[in-house]
């Protein structure tokens, strides 16, 4: 079933801070869903569906939301999916406006992580991180996914330089990003002398944690609305293989195909991707399940295309130099790739940018994690 | 103590951490199997920045003889491939001791977790 009928009509980003006060989780839903009306001219009674993402929501709820936002709502939803949470609820919202659920879905994520916040939430992910990783020398998820990318570098004959040009590329675009909190040059000499984290992993190879919000408004198509995103196609794959595989795949890989079908185009068709970058391996990982590497090898594909940036990858900078706001980070890249789509990227902006992928990736489990989501976008004509 | 792990009392698929059915077969009954050795697939160093933070230290992702993968605390630095006894510590962590002959570990991961 197409997507007809429903549009991505707005979509905002309260921008990105590292450590800012007199800021609440509760402040930034505020800031976004204001932004969102003025980006979309709506006002806020028109508004009659509500998708919230948030790790600092508790004890509130999406429908607490509603209230202290004022909203009467004919649809409601919450996503605790992390990496994954802004495709799902744009999947959801999709639908609900399709099926005339709802005429237009606010979706909002926001986060404002103290330490003591973060810390209690790497330990408490969910039991089997509170009851079997939390005990070991663990460090959040850096300990898992060292062990991914030290598999993907045997498995890709990938050197530490490789996984340097990721980050490196996504720092480049991050400098033409305002909103970006890491924005100076990055070198190769800066990545491979960085403060090993959980090696080979070092510091620019995990995301500085910021505060900030991003929302997206999905309305009933009504033929007047000029600066609008059509979605093409959207599938999500989730514990595709049980935690039984070694991490180095997502879900995505076996959605592909049926992601290209269903848009009616090819992985050589995008103007940009933006896939979830919680670690420069899953970077790889997503390009290469979604197709984007063609017949390169991994190590290719980052030298020639990845690096020189002839293709788009993560335009914001991504979470790795953007910064990643908690459960925010899974609407970043879409809000992105909406953003170019519309033509409204400022400096970064990819000329003529028409279709854009993106890719959802999140919720560790005892070794990597389990959900995964693509979606293909097209600017409306 | 032993670390336990589920079998699938239907297909014999090892899982750790513990499920409610089996992810091969979709059983719903389990034995539980006694895990005592292991061999080091990989090993990691985790760092943080709070000098006196207890989740530092040597993590390793460790291969059964059932090719369960389960993720320990290693007593010292010891290069993949090198054997490991296991236990549940008094913490609940899996704590892996390398066996008297491991080599100690070089290279990138090697040194200190302080
Ligand atoms: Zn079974």
């Amino acid at each position: 079933m197409d997507f007809d009928g429903a549009v991505i009509a707005s979509a905002i980003e309260v921008p990105y801070r590292r450590k800012p006060s007199g800021v609440t989780t509760m402040s930034l839903l505020a800031d976004a869903f204001a932004a969102l009306l003025n980006d979309s001219g709506l006002p806020a009674e028109r508004i009659d569906g509500l998708a919230v993402s948030s790790f600092t929501l508790k004890p509130d709820h999406a429908i607490d939301i509603a209230w202290r936002l004022g909203l009467r709502l004919r649809w409601v939803m919450e996503d605790t999916n992390g990496g994954a949470s802004g495709i799902n609820m744009l999947q959801h919202a999709l639908r609900a406006v399709q099926c005339g659920d709802a005429t237009n879905v606010a979706i909002l994520a926001a986060d404002h992580l103290s330490e003591a916040a973060l810390l209690h939430l790497n330990d408490n992910y969910n039991a089997v991180v509170r009851d079997h990783l939390a005990p070991l020398p663990f460090g959040g998820p850096n300990g898992l996914f060292s062990f991914v990318t030290q598999a993907q570098m045997r498995r890709e004959r990938l050197e530490p330089v490789d996984y340097a040009r990721v980050c490196i590329a996504q720092r480049e675009w991050a400098a033409l990003n305002p909103n970006a909190v890491y924005r100076t040059p990055l070198s190769v000499k800066d990545y491979l002398n960085a403060q090993p984290v959980a090696p080979p992993l070092g510091r620019y190879d995990c995301v500085p944690v910021v505060s900030g919000a991003d929302g997206l408004l999905v309305s009933r198509e009504d033929g007047r609305r000029g600066r609008g995103v059509r979605v093409r196609a959207l599938h999500a794959l989730h514990n595709y293989d049980q935690q039984m595989g070694d991490g180095l795949e997502t879900g995505l890989l076996l959605v592909a195909d049926d992601l290209w079908r269903q848009a009616g185009l090819a992985p050589d068709d995008m103007d940009i991707a933006c896939v979830y970058d919680d670690y420069p391996v899953m970077v790889l990982a997503q390009l290469r399940d979604l197709g984007l590497m063609g017949g390169m090898s991994m190590k290719s594909f980052v030298a020639e295309r990845l690096s020189t940036r002839s293709l788009p990858v993560n335009t914001s900078g991504g979470q790795l130099s953007a910064g990643q706001a908690g459960a925010a980070g899974g609407l970043h890249g879409l809000v992105e790739a909406v953003t170019q789509l519309r033509g409204a990227a400022g400096a970064r902006q990819v000329a003529d940018a028409r279709r854009a992928v993106v890719s959802g990736y999140g919720m560790m489990e005892y070794r990597y994690c389990l959900c995964a989501n693509a979606v293909v976008l097209e600017r409306a004509p | 103590m032993s670390v336990a792990v589920q079998i699938c009392r239907s297909c014999r698929t090892q899982f750790f951490p513990p499920r409610l059915r089996c992810a091969c077969c979709q059983a719903c009954a389990f034995d539980e199997a006694l895990v005592r050795t292991a061999v080091i697939e990989d090993i990691t160093t985790i760092r943080t920045r709070r000098p006196d933070d207890a989740s530092r230290g040597y993590l390793a992702l460790v291969v059964t003889e059932r090719n369960l993968r389960l993720l320990a605390r290693l007593d010292r630095c010891c290069s993949p491939g090198a054997q490991v006894r296991l236990q549940v510590a008094a913490d609940g962590a899996i704590a892996a001791f390398a066996e008297g002959g491991a080599d100690p570990c070089g290279g990138d991961d090697g040194g200190s977790p302080a």
